[in-house]
């Protein structure tokens, strides 16, 4: 019997499937009983609950289900109080239930704990054969597969973790007699560490990398490689026996992706492929539709009235001026000129009798722009757009269509 | 046993689905033994009939197939002659399979079905009719809200009664009474040939030489979707006409509408849903898309040149202007004036004179917003609808038309008349 173990935290009833395509992807790659372990709380609705119960009994497997709201009610309220900075990141609270699964958990030596976004395109019994002797757990330092990126994580900028024994905690093999009788250093140690420190913008993955990252287990990137990175590396992609990540959403409807097809390969194998699943994706396509549409009746509005003025880096210059057939007296601001934002500023605010001008802000930080202008009380869709959508076709990005398979 | 029978016409393989998703219908519905007889041509892939074989396997029911182009290609190309030129453009050849099962499949009687039919009702109770006496049963256009007199030329010309015109969607054949009337048939064919008003060759042909023979059957047997839906309708249990699929009054991927979700409730069990079904509806989406943020850029990049213009019907200005936001100086031609298409020819020259442009800069041109002419086409039956929102629902409309496209076959939908209210607006744009 093997145990594997899932957080869920379901705001809208529409990430339940993606815990399930998990699940999928370890049942169909294995030979083994299994028993899922889903530490979920009180959005968790009957009919998901329903589907998880229908998915396991399909592959004649067993699931036991966890209402951490129940079982944890004093960790939860301490961690909404005492964290709440979890609350408006890009985590959801459930990333931190994998820190409650030696209490919690009904499972005797060991469990693997696996994120939604992961799919076992191999056997799990692979890692579930690791031995662990008398480390916590077993899992693969980020810098083996290939994150070269540290500068956002303060436990190595500040140099309490070594980079290359920084852990990613989307997947590991947890030693639960190990972890049951270190519990308090999880939680007076790493979880007080990261609740003062505001810079740990990795919860639970902090706080296991402040506790355990000299003393676990390192598995090889195979058990846990990073789909973004493997897209750049591997050209043309090929899909192998390994265990595929999928984090930062990189998954998206365009299946002519060997990853994407992967992914929706277990998908259409869940219960949650269905006739609901076109009718949400549908929905959520006739909302890009006329969001759309607005922003063209909206150009139709401003451009009646205002003149065009362009916001972009200098080598850009050529290829804007050919991509909106930019006239001679028409208004380009160079980015790389020191006062850049005071002529933005100034044409912004014409003189009495020029019309005023709308600008297309061209720049990788567009965010950084868009906040400066709205501190100068510039209203974004009016005073300044961000130019990159209009042309993201013609320079080959993808078509936007993650937020289409979240609504599904 | 219960027979029915299907004509298919596969030209890019997307179509097999929609008799697949009709077969899983009956196939939910009946405690009776079925044998399906599938009338197809050299269109039908390996995959397709696979599948076909697989989901009647699945119901431990039975499918034959029969290749008209081995079996009958002389027959078909017989037929094919009488048809008027103009018919063959916008129908299948697929639909008039139907008109030689008599001659092919070796039983005595049998159920045709569209494959745009979902039979949500015991089949038997449509097979259990006693069709001795009669050539076929069909189900009688009027009673799914039709008008005969207005929508189908024999019975305004008063050569089928117009109780009698019927759907050719859902039939009961009596093989050994359709064989002895081949004589009958072949007048009708001749009949038709000849006849300019023929929209609908087969169901014309059958109804020339049988609609006063046919048995009538009530409307639960061949119940209109359109009709239903209008009447507000709540699904029941009778025999569903998804007809116009392809021009967005049928099925579309709008499940909060029951009868799409009945649709799609069979569909998702057929063999035909997977993987395959999302990656060409991703497709279809990302398409469209590129196709909409290509048509803004292009309106940035023609704004930053030209000047808007507007060309609208009178009763429409006010509803144009709030739109828009359209200045006083800005141009709206008044579709109701005598001269409207030469101010427009004028403005959009403005070089050769024309009255508004003049004032602009001189590089200026007037572009005249398609969205303000898509309004004035509308207007009529909504006059102060705003023009956007008429805009946007046709292109909704559109664009669900394109994902149920790409479900379907895509080719076919462009093969589709342009409605009249597309045409309308290029006429007068190019007037």
């Amino acid at each position: 019997m093997i145990h594997i173990c899932y957080g869920l935290y379901d705001r809208d009833g529409h990430y339940s499937k993606f815990v399930g395509t998990s699940m999928t992807s370890v049942f169909e790659n294995t030979g083994d009983e299994i028993t899922v372990h889903l530490l979920h709380d009180n959005t968790l609705n009957a009919d998901n609950r329903d589907k998880f119960i229908y998915l396991v009994g399909k592959y004649g497997q067993q699931i036991k289900f966890y209402n951490v709201e129940v079982l944890a009610a004093d960790r939860i309220a301490h961690i909404k109080n005492n964290l709440s900075s979890i609350l408006q990141s890009n985590y959801s609270i459930a990333t931190l239930y994998r820190l409650l699964i030696p209490s919690l958990v009904k499972a005797d030596a060991k469990v693997i704990y696996i994120d939604a976004d992961i799919i076992a395109n191999r056997d799990v019994r692979d890692i579930w054969n690791i031995p662990l002797n008398d480390h916590p757990l077993a899992a693969m330092p980020e810098f083996a597969c290939g994150v070269k990126f540290s500068v956002d994580k303060y436990l190595i900028t500040s140099g309490a973790v070594v980079g290359d024994d920084y852990i990613n905690a989307g997947l590991m093999l947890l030693n639960l007699k190990y972890l049951r009788e270190h519990e308090n250093e999880i939680w007076d140690k790493g979880y007080a560490f990261v609740t003062k420190h505001p810079e740990c913008r990795y919860f639970d993955q902090d706080i296991l990398n402040y506790c355990f990252s000299k003393n676990y287990v390192k598995l090889t990137p195979d058990f846990n490689r990073f789909v973004d990175i493997e897209r750049v590396h591997h050209k043309p992609c090929v899909v192998r026996p390994h265990i595929y990540h999928f984090l930062s959403n990189s998954f998206n409807a365009d299946l002519d992706d060997c990853f994407n097809r992967l992914y929706f390969s277990y998908f259409v194998k869940t219960p949650w492929f269905g006739a609901d699943a076109f009718g949400n994706a549908f929905k959520a396509v006739e909302n890009s539709f006329r969001a759309q549409q607005n922003s063209m009746l909206s150009m139709i509005r401003l451009l009646g009235k205002r003149d065009r003025a362009f916001f972009t880096e200098h080598n850009n210059i050529p290829a804007v001026k050919a991509l909106f057939e930019i006239g001679d007296q028409e208004m380009i601001v160079d980015a790389s000129n020191s006062d850049a934002l005071m002529k933005i500023l100034n044409a912004l605010r014409p003189l009495n009798g020029q019309r005023k001008k709308i600008f297309f802000i061209f720049s990788g930080n567009y965010l950084a722009f868009k906040n400066f202008l709205v501190s100068q009380k510039f209203v974004e869709g009016i005073d300044f757009v961000n130019a990159m959508p209009f042309v993201s076709h013609i320079l080959g990005m993808p078509t936007e269509s993650h937020s289409i398979v979240r609504a599904m | 046993m219960i027979h029915i029978c299907y004509g298919l016409y596969d030209r890019d393989g997307h179509y097999s689905k929609f008799v697949g998703t009709s077969m899983t219908s009956v196939f939910e519905n009946t405690g009776q033994r079925v044998t399906v007889h599938i009338l197809h041509d050299n269109t039908l892939t390996v995959g397709n009939r696979d599948k076909f074989i697989y989901l009647a396997g699945k119901y431990g029911q039975r499918v034959e197939f029969y290749n008209v182009e081995l079996l009958a290609a002389d027959r078909i190309e017989k037929i094919k002659s009488y048809m008027p030129e103009w018919t063959k453009q916008s129908f299948s050849i697929g639909s008039i399979y139907r008109l030689i099962i008599h001659e092919i499949v070796r039983v005595n009687k049998i159920i045709y079905l569209d494959s745009d039919i979902i039979v949500r009702r015991d089949i038997n109770s449509l097979w259990k009719f006693n069709i001795d006496d009669y050539p076929l049963a069909a189900i009688p256009e009027c009673l799914n809200g039709m008008e005969p007199k207005k929508n189908f030329w024999l019975c305004n010309l008063g050569i089928v009664a117009d109780g009698d015109y019927f759907n050719s969607g859902v039939l009961v054949l009596n093989i050994e009474r359709l064989k002895r009337n081949e004589e009958v048939l072949r007048r009708g064919y001749e009949f038709i040939s000849t006849r300019r008003e023929c929209q609908l060759f087969d169901q014309d042909i059958l109804n020339y030489c049988l609609a006063a023979a046919a048995l009538k059957l009530p409307a639960e047997f061949n119940s209109f979707v359109r009709w239903e839906r209008r009447q507000g309708s709540a699904v029941g249990s009778k025999i569903y006409h998804f007809i116009g699929t392809f021009l967005g009054e049928g099925l579309s991927f709008n499940l909060d509408d029951p009868f799409n979700r009945l649709y799609f409730d069979y569909f998702t069990k057929s063999p035909w849903f997977g993987l395959e079904t999302l990656s060409n509806v991703s497709k279809a989406f990302d398409e469209t898309s590129k196709a909409q943020r290509a048509s803004t850029l292009n309106l940035i990049k023609v704004l930053g040149r030209k000047e808007r213009a507007f060309f609208t019907e009178h009763h429409n200005i006010p509803a144009l202007k709030a739109l828009f936001e359209i200045g006083d100086h800005e141009m709206i031609v008044d579709a109701s004036n005598s001269d409207a298409l030469m101010k427009i020819l004028n403005a959009l020259r403005p070089t050769r004179g024309g009255v508004d442009a003049r004032r602009y800069s001189s590089s200026s041109r007037a572009i005249t917003s398609r969205s303000g002419i898509s309004c004035s086409v509308n207007s009529s039956s909504r006059a102060s609808t705003s023009s956007m929102q008429c805009r946007s629902s046709r292109t909704s409309s559109a664009c669900r038309q394109s994902l149920t496209r790409s479900f379907a076959p895509c080719k076919t939908i462009r093969r589709q008349p342009r409605s009249s209210a597309q045409r309308e607006r290029v006429g007068e744009v190019s007037a």
